[in-house]
């Protein structure tokens, strides 16, 4: 999971509980991580948060993997309670016209809200809608190279009619995040596994790295080989005896003739 | 249960959206200008949203009723299909809708008054002969009639309009508005059918073989005239046995006088859809099949498909005469 928060108060609980570590090579951007958990501190409004995004995109050590994005921060809005955690199913944006929908597959406690993302911090709080100054830039950008279920926006609610912005102190921010943790970090986990679902078998790449090695194959057979590698997955077959097939192969072409002769004879519903 | 209704704002105070809104009040209500927004981002997981489909409340622009494809009727000369619906209830593996459409949320348009309109001056234009509108192209027809009540809409209309077919195409067995009805002689309940072991396979969500079979045969006792659809002909192990034993089970108890007709149709699907299923899918058996690609579809290689067709075929004329066996074929 790749969080983006904007403040530090924010991201310090999530921090704290995964356990994740500053990285000190020289980046742009604040940059903590564990072995599964990525967390960019981007700072406050739009091109912060757009810029910190794709660092993080281009950063990212498990290339292979499908990867889920989760904006986590306070918001302000014209309905909801302070302390109320919300996910925007709506990403508005005060200078764009494009809105973002963010496709929710998961059934969890939290409420459902439309967000706008503002260039200045918002005083007018219209009923039903939160503010914020990132989650438009952030998604923008994160909707480029991941699909939409998987990228996220957790707000909690720091001000509204009643609790002006301007008193929100980074001890209250971090607390209400705190609050909210044990949620937003179950919400995360449920991406993650909704993104292995449909990430690439690592054992089926393992096996077609194997095999690509065994043969000088052109650009065009190793687009068929793990084509036909992907397929005798399919129908189980055993990963020695492909290998062995390919091995006792006398050329890239023969072994690809091979292979598919081999795995021919299963190509059929059982 | 849904939990996010998107709504088109044009139809926000339209009755039906208004009846949905109070029917699920705990929805989320999100507004957009046109469903598309939505509905058409590039980059959406079609496999994902399967697990948790929302609501999308749209009206329906523009030209409601198409034209089928020439190889496509059972018995008419003019066909035409419309869409009330976009996507389905179940999740079957080879259906193509999955490659068609960027998302599975459900588009219900909600107009359904203006998709009458076009049917009737449709079916008026072609008044010399009778008019066949095929409804389950992008959806199942029935599966989910509790939530939009599509069928109990349409069914009057077209009772006052005899020289006009409407088939309703479906895997489901949720006929209650059907059964709660007298028969319309112009109206065709088509059941789509797998052998059972395919079925389980690659027919997610679906009900069972033998659920759908009752249900059909409670449908034909009662006077509504019936439809079977071998389609799509899957290639599998004990292909004859299973197919065999399948239309007898179809046909065993089955009024033969409330039988309209029977389809066959080879799997087939256009080339761009396959190649999107494949990848949401690679794990999947069917697609690693003996498929190839021709032109710009993608079927079983010619000679198994010839030899399915043609055993289905001679076993269905065992139960059936010729006339009511239908083949869909490419166009």
């Amino acid at each position: 999971m790749n969080f983006i928060v904007a403040l530090s108060c924010e991201a310090k609980p999530i921090i704290n509980e995964l356990r994740l570590t500053k990285q000190f090579s020289p980046t742009p951007f604040e940059v903590f991580r564990n072995d599964f958990h990525q967390l960019v501190v981007t700072g406050i409004g739009k091109v912060a948060a757009a810029a910190a995004t794709g660092f993080l995109l281009g950063s990212s050590t498990r290339k292979q993997e499908v990867q889920t994005y989760l904006n986590v921060g306070i918001a302000g809005h014209g309905t909801l309670q302070t302390n109320t955690a919300f996910i925007a199913n709506s990403i508005s944006d005060d200078q764009d016209k494009a809105i973002f929908y963010p496709p929710q597959i998961i059934d969890s406690d939290f409420e459902l809200s439309r967000l706008c993302t503002c260039s200045h911090p918002n005083q007018k709080y219209e009923k039903g809608l939160g503010f914020d100054m990132e989650a438009h830039a952030f998604y923008s950008i994160a909707s480029r190279s991941c699909t939409r279920e998987l990228i996220q926006v957790v707000k909690v609610v720091s001000d509204n009619e009643g609790q002006s912005f301007e008193y929100i102190r980074p001890t209250t921010v971090t607390e209400y995040i705190c609050n909210h943790l044990p949620s937003i970090l179950a919400f995360a986990q449920e991406l993650d596994a909704l993104a292995k679902e449909i990430s690439p078998d690592l054992e089926t790449l393992g096996l077609q790295e194997r095999a690509r090695k065994l043969h000088p194959f052109s650009q065009s057979q190793i687009f068929q080989l793990d084509r036909l590698i992907n397929h005798s997955r399919s129908f189980d077959l055993e990963e020695k005896h492909l290998i062995e097939l390919i091995e006792k192969s006398n050329s890239p072409k023969e072994a690809i003739y091979n292979l598919n002769t081999f795995i021919d004879q299963s190509r059929i519903l059982s | 249960m849904i939990k996010n209704i998107y709504f088109e704002e044009k139809v926000e105070n339209h009755n039906r959206a208004q009846e949905f809104f109070s029917r699920f009040p705990k929805a989320a209500k999100i507004s957009c200008n046109h469903f598309k927004e939505v509905f058409n981002p590039s980059g959406q997981n079609f496999r994902l949203q399967k697990k948790n489909p929302s609501l999308i409340l749209a009206s329906q622009d523009g030209k409601k009723v198409h034209p089928i494809p020439s190889k496509y009727g059972v018995g008419g000369t003019s066909n035409f299909y419309f869409s009330h619906l976009f996507n389905c209830l179940y999740d079957c593996r080879y259906c193509f809708l999955q490659g068609m459409f960027p998302s599975a949320h459900y588009v219900l348009f909600i107009n359904y008054e203006e998709f009458w309109d076009d049917i009737r001056n449709k079916a008026d234009e072609v008044s010399n002969s009778p008019s066949w509108f095929f409804s389950g192209y992008d959806c199942d027809s029935l599966a989910l009639e509790s939530t939009t009540g599509f069928v109990d809409f349409f069914l009057p209309k077209f009772s006052k309009f005899p020289h006009a077919f409407l088939e309703l195409r479906t895997k489901s067995v949720n006929t209650r508005v059907l059964k709660n009805r007298e028969p319309l002689p112009n109206v065709i309940v088509a059941f789509s059918f797998t052998p059972e072991e395919i079925s389980r396979q690659l027919e997610h969500g679906v009900p069972s073989v033998s659920a759908r079979i009752k249900a059909m045969h409670q449908l034909a006792t009662l006077g509504w005239y019936v439809g079977i659809r071998i389609d799509p002909v899957i290639d599998c192990q004990e292909f004859e046995s299973r197919y065999a034993l399948l239309f007898h089970q179809l046909f065993d108890k089955l009024p033969q006088d409330s039988l309209h007709s029977v389809s066959l149709g080879a799997f087939r699907m256009p080339y761009g859809f396959f190649k999107k299923m494949d990848k949401l899918y690679p794990e999947e058996n069917l697609f690693a099949g003996k498929l190839t690609k021709n032109k710009n579809s993608v079927s079983y290689e010619l000679e198994i498909e010839t030899k399915r067709l043609d055993s289905c075929r001679s076993m269905l004329l065992e139960y059936i005469s010729s006339e009511k066996l239908f083949t869909c074929e490419m166009s």
